[in-house]
């Protein structure tokens, strides 16, 4: 039910995708070695994939809306702080797990304030937000535990689940979920639009403030997601030191998925099918002995020869187009 | 906003910031002075290290100046300089070092700097998602080069260590700073620069070659990249892929900090060095007063570092907004 | 007796200084069409933003029906009735016509609660054939032309069910047979007692639309009168505050020289193709046509922002295929784009950057802009154009439109460039620096300049020029020299129709 709302060049990207994910899916299959089976390789890319993907969506809303949010990685540690210091005090899981959804909810929530209130640009806002959360992070688990050396260790499996057991389950319903409210909800094509221009929101009496602080309200939900499936699968929380780099890498799945970084151009969808692809490739790599080395090398020079050549194809038009 | 004096008043709001900085760390650091030789001898080694240890940002901040006034932006300048380095220290560390090594490492960081002026000037590929893909890409390489290995050949070549003192490095960036930034200041380069950044469909209407500027900006980031993998890899005398992450994110603060405009067309070389001080100063002194942090915090005072650091980001970028909006009401 | 519908009271608006409304009464009645005209810059659009909520009055009251309306917004504004047509078209390029059309109402919805796409492209199709427009509601916003775009937003605000409706400047892309299409359904609407505030710069459209016509002169409201009791020519006196010469200098004495600029069969499709014509020295050139006709495109050609593709330019003489516009500037030809803000400058840089730039080359001594020589030259220039600004400091952002012109035509003429072309130069310019600009051209004429101007002015383009080229869908279709220039002449050779005393040079 898409009926003419992607332009051909999205379109074009997704089919790329799809094509790309399965054409990999293919590879891995043959290359698979004896004793090893492909439904494991399926059963183990959901949890795997699943907080790149989730905070993919976070990231995906709030670039909609013509923001970005730099301050994902260290959000996620401040949710992570706070689980760990909570699981030490032997709290029961369940409060452990919304205290973690709750710290990235309000975090993400806090800078969508400072951003319509400050009008400031986003990327500076969560430029600061960076070390900021990061901060924060440490000094939360510094406080909260009393002999805190870096890291915090979380052995029982009680507080593992969601990271361990139901990550693929979440990651779908979530999957499921962003992609109907994006086929169906109106308040995605509200971001597209502010996205496009807060001006002309402004203009025809919509309100582009609340637009921009709902897109870090559902940001803040995945993250919440994120965080916590990236938090629950480790045995060791180090706050200062998780996920480093992290929201370049977030921010590289929603651009190869075909988001314009710029806001109003996008969807969900290439943001999942993006994921996907870098992660299948990294799993190629893997079963065909290709050096672990090799991979991230091999993610960069992915990312920009899709966009290179997508950019290249468009860019006499671009240039025409501008003068004009 | 006048680039050519409003940033001015903002350069001394900073430097007083610098200097209460200062004061206060060094109270908090502990350290009393008997006569007023003890002071300049305390001072000199503390700014002396200061600028050692700050060198590769300094040197990148200056690029970063200017490739944030054309509306560009690199992020890629952390694995720049760590592929550079990773580059070099795969040779063996004799004399020959100087004449194989360092010019492969001069080659390298302007073929990456290139690299990104080209995908930005030829193939308009915005400059924010150029510069991630080859962060990334540039990562990438130096673990294909290095894998886990931490090298350390810098400490047996002759002279090389001389590049990482304060000797060594005052010479690379009182020419960068002093002579380099003066002469930029001036040139008519920088005002080709600052119109691209503040309209670059009106530059290309006003004949400068949009292209080639931005070609040169990137390629001049490669190169300084390489003077910091110099810098870094003598200070240091090793180097492994996983160097100097999160490099790029501290010297665009630093240049935020210092006044120039993310969106392009505004900003000083002045304010990009003291920001870099700023939080180098910052870095430091937190280091300095962590006995009087255990004392009097709850927690390590070194966690401090980054809430100071997002702070003075924000606080500043909103204080010269207000002052912007002030300028022209 | 109608009632007031609005009502301004003494409304003041200043920005930065810059006193754009002082002391302004306006009422405006139900089924009344009021007319809004006076000079760029006179603060009409100034009030148009106050009345929809743009901007809060600094001092003085607007009421509402009667009732004083103290915080507004846009969305107040449109809440009470108030539909507004703005200068700047506000859209959403990425999304599709109907979501354009419709993202301030509410959405009809399925049974599941999600958005019913079907209903909503119909509800579109319907409002756009309402206004008998026939644009696929699902198509990209971007695809559409800039007249399309414009229709789309009149049909957006004529179907708000609004009280009252305001148009800035609604027919700025639209031709003919769309503006009386539009003017019927303002018609329509005043029957049914909307009000409407119709901002323009064609006079003959007032002269047929409204009841009242208001006049604003910086920033005061100098008249007002009923249509009926008033003739174009007073409008205009009440607007510029002084009779209007309709006189073009022509100081220029010589005869056209040697050839400088010659196209032979210059194409790049789709922009133009097979345009053919001599520049000589000493002569002002007209180059006419409609918005969208390839004017723009081809002087950007000869610019050098983009190569042509097939046939051949020369320049003095010689073969001309420049690289980009530095190697044209550097021949000594040079162009003056049509949008000064988008194209032309940095409205937060300083006059002297503004100027120098254009000078730079020949004021560098081993790469650096010596800044005392700089400013002699910028401070001679601004002298010499009557650039008027406080200082050479001062940003460009707050000069008039007329000194930003003048601004950007001196950073070109510093340099003595042997071709000059000039797009619209006179376009958002007061009166008084329309004149300036016009001697200045006709000056540089005399000194033996080769000029080729671009104007969608017709008395202008007809006043000034020496002769004219006539420009329709991508290619010259006419060239018209003495008595054959006439506005009838230009009109139809505009609109692709053949001339009955003239033949078009190409088949």
């Amino acid at each position: 039910m898409i009926h003419g709302r992607l332009d051909y060049r999205h379109r074009r990207r997704i089919y790329f995708l799809l094509a790309g994910n399965l054409l990999l899916l293919g590879l891995i299959r043959v290359l698979l070695k004896e004793g090893s089976s492909f439904a494991e390789v399926l059963r183990r890319a959901g949890p795997d994939v699943a907080p790149v993907i989730l905070a993919g969506l976070a990231m995906t809303s709030v670039i909609f809306v013509g923001a970005i949010d730099l301050s994902v990685a260290s959000i996620i540690a401040v949710a992570g702080s706070a689980f760990g210091v909570l699981v030490h005090h032997d709290q029961p899981p369940w409060i452990c797990y919304f205290a973690c959804l709750a710290a990235a909810w309000v975090l993400s929530m806090w800078n969508g304030y400072l951003i319509r209130t400050l009008k400031i640009p986003a990327i500076i806002v969560t430029l600061a937000g960076l070390p900021f959360y990061r901060g924060l992070a440490l000094i939360v688990a510094d406080l909260g535990i009393p002999d805190f050396g870096g890291n915090i260790s979380v052995y029982d499996a009680a507080y593992h689940q969601p990271g361990k057991f139901y990550a693929g389950w979440i990651l779908l319903a979530t999957i499921i979920a962003a992609l109907i409210w994006e086929a169906f909800g109106r308040t995605p094509r509200q971001w597209l639009a502010r996205g496009n221009s807060e001006e002309a929101c402004r203009l025809l009496g919509m309100k582009p403030e609340r637009i921009l602080q709902s897109a870090f309200c559902a940001a803040g939900i995945f993250l919440g997601f994120a965080a916590l499936i990236a938090v629950t699968r480790l045995q060791a929380i180090e706050p200062g030191r998780m996920l480093v780099g992290f929201e370049l890498h977030i921010v590289g799945a929603v651009v190869l998925g075909g988001t314009n970084i710029f806001g109003g151009e996008g969807s969900f969808g290439g943001t999942i099918l993006g994921a996907f692809f870098l992660y299948f490739i990294s799993q190629a790599l893997t079963y065909a002995g290709a050096s672990a080395y090799f991979q991230e090398a091999i993610t960069g020079a992915v990312i920009l020869a899709v966009i290179g050549l997508d950019c290249a194809i468009h860019r006499r038009q671009k240039q025409l187009d501008e003068l004009a | 906003m006048n680039w050519h004096e409003a940033p001015d008043m903002r350069n001394w709001i900073l430097l007083l910031l610098l200097l209460l900085e200062i004061a206060t760390f060094t109270f908090l650091s502990g350290v009393r002075f008997d006569s007023a030789g003890d002071f300049t001898a305390y001072f000199q080694s503390y700014l002396g290290d200061l600028i050692t240890q700050s060198t590769p940002t300094l040197l990148l901040a200056f690029g970063m100046t200017l490739v944030l006034i054309t509306a560009g932006i690199d992020l890629s300048v952390g694995s720049m300089v760590a592929l550079v380095g990773c580059i070099m220290a795969s040779f063996p560390g004799n004399t020959e070092f100087w004449w194989t090594a360092v010019p492969l490492g001069l080659l390298t960081g302007l073929t990456l700097g290139f690299l990104n002026g080209a995908l930005v000037a030829w193939l308009d590929v915005p400059p924010i998602i150029t510069t991630l893909g080859t962060m990334i890409f540039y990562r990438g390489l130096c673990f294909v080069v290095m894998g886990d290995l931490e090298k350390a050949p810098f400490i047996t070549v002759p002279g090389y260590e001389w590049l990482g003192i304060f000797s060594g490095v005052i010479v690379m960036l009182g020419l960068l700073y002093l002579i380099g930034g003066p002469y930029v200041y001036h040139s008519r380069w920088l005002r080709e620069l600052f119109m691209m950044g503040g309209n670059r469909i009106a530059a290309r209407y006003a004949g400068i070659p949009v292209q080639r500027r931005t070609l040169q900006v990137y390629t001049l980031i490669g190169f300084l990249g390489f003077l910091a993998a110099l810098s870094f890899t003598a200070r240091n005398s090793s180097i492994s892929a996983g160097s100097l992450q999160g490099f790029e994110l501290q010297v665009i603060v630093a240049v935020v900090l210092g006044g120039t405009r993310v969106q392009g067309g505004s900003g000083t070389l002045l304010g990009a060095f003291l920001g870099v001080m700023l939080i180098a100063v910052l870095e430091e002194g937190l280091r300095g007063a962590s006995i009087w942090g255990d004392t009097y915090l709850p927690f390590e005072i070194s966690h401090l570092e980054y809430i100071f650091l997002g702070a003075l980001l924000l606080i500043g970028v909103w204080v010269s907004n207000i002052a912007h909006q002030r300028s022209r009401a | 007796m109608a009632r007031a519908l609005l009502q301004l009271d003494g409304v003041e608006k200043a920005f930065g200084g810059v006193q754009a409304l002082k002391q302004t009464d306006l009422e405006v009645d139900e089924g009344e069409v009021v007319g809004l005209i006076g000079e760029n810059g006179a603060g009409k659009s100034t009030l148009v933003k106050l009345i929809s909520g743009v901007h809060q009055p600094d001092r003085g009251t607007i009421y509402w029906l009667g009732k004083r309306l103290r915080v507004m917004s846009p969305h107040h504004a449109t809440q009470a009735g108030i539909a507004t047509i703005h200068q700047e078209l506000a859209f959403f390029g990425t999304l599709s016509v109907a979501e354009n059309l419709l993202m301030a109402e509410s959405w009809p919805r399925t049974f599941w609660g999600g958005t019913d796409w079907r209903a909503l492209f119909h509800e579109a199709r319907n409002r756009l054939s309402h206004f008998d427009l026939k644009i696929d509601p699902e198509k990209r916003f971007d695809s559409l032309s800039s007249a399309e775009k414009q229709e789309v937003a009149i049909a957006r605000a004529l179907s708000q069910d609004a009280r009252l409706l305001i148009l800035d400047e609604p027919t700025a892309s639209l031709s003919e047979q769309e503006v009386s299409r539009l003017f019927d359904h303002l018609k329509r609407l005043r029957n049914a007692r909307v009000a409407i505030i119709y901002v323009s710069h064609r006079l003959d459209e007032l002269k047929q639309l409204s009841d009242r016509v208001v006049v604003l002169r910086d920033g005061e409201c100098v008249a007002s009168y009923r249509t009926q009791e008033t003739d174009v020519n007073r409008m205009v006196r009440d607007m510029v505050g002084r009779p209007l010469e309709q006189v073009y200098p022509r100081g220029r004495t010589t005869a056209p020289g040697r050839p400088v600029l010659e196209l032979e069969a210059a194409t790049r499709r789709p922009l133009f193709h097979d345009v053919s014509f001599t520049l000589r020295t000493g002569e002002i050139v007209g180059l006419a046509g409609l918005v969208g006709a390839g004017r723009s495109e081809l002087a950007r050609a000869i610019f050098g922002l983009y190569p042509i593709t097939s046939g051949q330019m020369l320049l003095f003489g010689k073969g001309w295929a420049p690289r980009g516009a530095d190697e044209a500037v550097r021949a000594g030809l040079v162009y003056i784009p049509e949008e000064r803000k988008r194209q032309g400058l940095v409205m937060d840089h300083s006059v002297r950057d503004a100027i120098s730039i254009g000078i730079s080359d020949r004021l560098t001594r081993w790469g650096i802009i010596p800044p005392k020589r700089e400013l002699e030259r910028v401070q001679a220039a601004m002298g010499r154009y009557g650039i008027r600004a406080r200082s050479p400091d001062d940003p460009i952002g707050t000069l008039s439109g007329g000194n930003q012109q003048k601004t950007l035509i001196a950073r070109w003429l510093d340099r003595a460039p042997q071709v000059i072309i000039l797009d619209e130069p006179t376009r958002g310019v007061d009166i008084g620096a329309k004149a300036e600009i016009h001697r200045l051209i006709d000056e540089l004429a005399q000194q033996g300049k080769a000029i080729l101007l671009i104007s969608s002015d017709l008395p202008e383009i007809l006043g000034m020029s020496d002769r004219l080229l006539v420009m329709y869908d991508g290619t010259v279709v006419s060239e018209l020299t003495g008595e054959r220039m006439t506005q009838e002449n230009v009109l139809l050779a505009a609109s692709g129709m053949s001339l009955n005393t003239s033949s078009p040079i190409h088949q």
